[in-house]
């Protein structure tokens, strides 16, 4: 196999919220990189390559909850698409806010997609999946990316 | 209450000290000035001039209308508008009074405090929302595992639906104390905070103590007060379970806490050895759901907790921190709460 593995950036402070995405994920393709961090410091730190993420691959996509810890969702995003280097990573707004607020907030921001965590499981595995197999298999990621 | 009579013409017959004073007229004869030409004409709007139509044409009194402008000269100003037509005696000419209140203050007032209400109802739903979308998906996860014949993997999910229901439930317990501050009024009492502390120390916070493997020293200088019981049990179990929770990064860690006189009252602080609060969240962690930690160890309620109760008795919670150099949360109360000095602890 030439092609690199895709790999996803979960950015979710809730680790039950993304142990259940991880495994949700991982249970539908096993061979899918998720990489997670717990705060809007430390995705921004993972995007440009800063301590202790000097190593890791740009993203194919990045899955961001809103609610942060220190630097919200929404600001990760606004800070993500107007950096020149980061824009073109697509980001997913993974979320329980279902607030039109929040959604226009976000694709003001020019978030690639707005999900709202759905409150059955059954939902929740279709929207996972549905996401890894339009993100991680028929979209094409951008020329010189991972 | 602001007063005027006026004309159907608009002229003014006569009006009160109030009313020239809400317009900066206080020096000025305005008998027989026009109404609408006041103050740089401040009531010459379109539906000032409607509702004065309304009264003279077709005698509609007018109670209670809010009309909002904005005038160079005054800024924008909120206006109580009521009127309703007067005969004076000896006099045949029709006039009409009209009361014109400056509500700008209270008017803001109420739209900040539902702008407020609005906030936490949003911080609820979403917050809330969190651990039961925890739950449904353990549950399902622990439905796949056990269609795998993964009864243990089940087992253990299981373990991880009875801790979100918890963190829910404390969730609630702790939104329904944050609602319930200064609702109804509590019983304020003699209390030596040295010895509040002290127990709570010795019941509700030997669990996280221990855990923590920490110590919690109380430093000479805490005051007796005059205070609810439960608000002040709130404040310290807050500030010191804040403290066991992010000031003790390891094992042997020292809390401390103490106080001393200040201008206007006392102050109380409690110094832990974390890693400290940067300058840019020490006004936010006193939010509704703001944390600077993972979400799972803490509700994000206490500190706000904290806040509400020092509003209350005009008093104020801070902290102080360098970075890296541990957090020294800090509360203010005004001198009419606090006795005296205990003098050790």
């Amino acid at each position: 196999m030439t092609q690199t593995q895709r790999c996803f950036l979960l950015v979710e402070d809730d680790d039950d919220h993304a142990e259940i995405v991880m495994r949700t994920l991982t249970s539908h393709n096993a061979s899918r990189r998720i990489d997670r961090v717990r705060d809007g410091v430390e995705a921004l730190r993972y995007l440009r390559n800063q301590s202790p993420f000097e190593a890791t691959p740009v993203p194919d996509l990045v899955l961001l909850d809103l609610s942060l810890p220190r630097v919200d969702g929404h600001q990760v995003l606004e800070e993500l698409k107007s950096d020149e280097d980061l824009r073109r990573i697509p980001v997913v707004v993974l979320t329980t806010s279902s607030a039109a607020a929040d959604k226009e907030k976000a694709y003001s921001n020019h978030v690639n997609s707005y999900l709202v965590k759905p409150m059955d499981f059954e939902g929740f595995r279709a929207q996972i999946r549905g996401l890894d197999e339009y993100w991680g298999e028929w979209n094409r990621v951008m020329p010189g990316s991972a | 209450m602001p007063l005027v009579v006026v004309n159907a013409n608009g002229r003014v017959h006569e009006c009160n000290a109030a009313f020239q004073a809400a317009l900066g007229l206080e020096d000025e004869d305005i008998v027989d000035d026009n109404f609408f030409e006041l103050a740089g004409g401040e009531f010459d709007t379109p539906r000032v001039r409607e509702l004065f139509r309304d009264l003279v044409e077709r005698d509609l009194h007018v109670h209670d209308v809010v009309v909002t402008q904005s005038s160079e000269r005054f800024g924008r100003r909120v206006y109580l508008f009521s009127a309703s037509s007067v005969t004076l005696p000896n006099d045949a000419e029709r006039y009409l009074l009209l009361s014109i209140e400056d509500v700008t203050a209270a008017h803001d007032a109420l739209r900040r405090r539902t702008e407020e209400v609005e906030q936490f109802a949003y911080s609820v739903s979403h917050d809330m929302k969190s651990p039961l979308v925890s739950v449904l998906g353990f549950v399902g996860l622990a439905h796949e595992e056990l269609e795998r014949g993964n009864p243990a993997e089940a087992r253990a999910l299981l373990g991880r639906i009875t801790s979100s229901a918890q963190r829910m439930s404390a969730l609630i317990d702790d939104l329904l104390r944050l609602v319930q501050i200064g609702r109804a009024d509590p019983r304020d009492e003699t209390l030596d905070l040295a010895r509040l502390i002290q127990e709570l120390i010795d019941t509700s916070l030997s669990g996280p103590i221990a855990a923590a493997r920490a110590q919690v020293v109380l430093e000479a200088g805490l005051p007796r007060v005059r205070a609810s019981r439960s608000y002040m049990n709130q404040t310290f179990s807050n500030l010191l379970g804040n403290a066991l929770q992010y000031g003790c990064p390891a094992p042997g860690a020292t809390i401390r806490v103490g106080g001393r006189p200040a201008a206007g009252g006392y102050r109380i602080f409690v110094r832990d050895e974390g890693p400290g609060v940067p300058e840019e969240y020490q006004e936010r962690i006193f939010g509704l759901f703001q944390r600077l930690g993972p979400s799972r160890n803490s509700t994000g309620i206490g500190l706000a907790i904290v806040a509400k109760i020092m509003d209350l008795y005009k008093g104020r919670a801070w902290v102080e921190s360098a970075d890296g150099k541990g957090a020294t949360f800090w509360i203010f109360l005004p001198s009419e709460r606090v006795l005296e000095q205990t003098g050790s602890a």
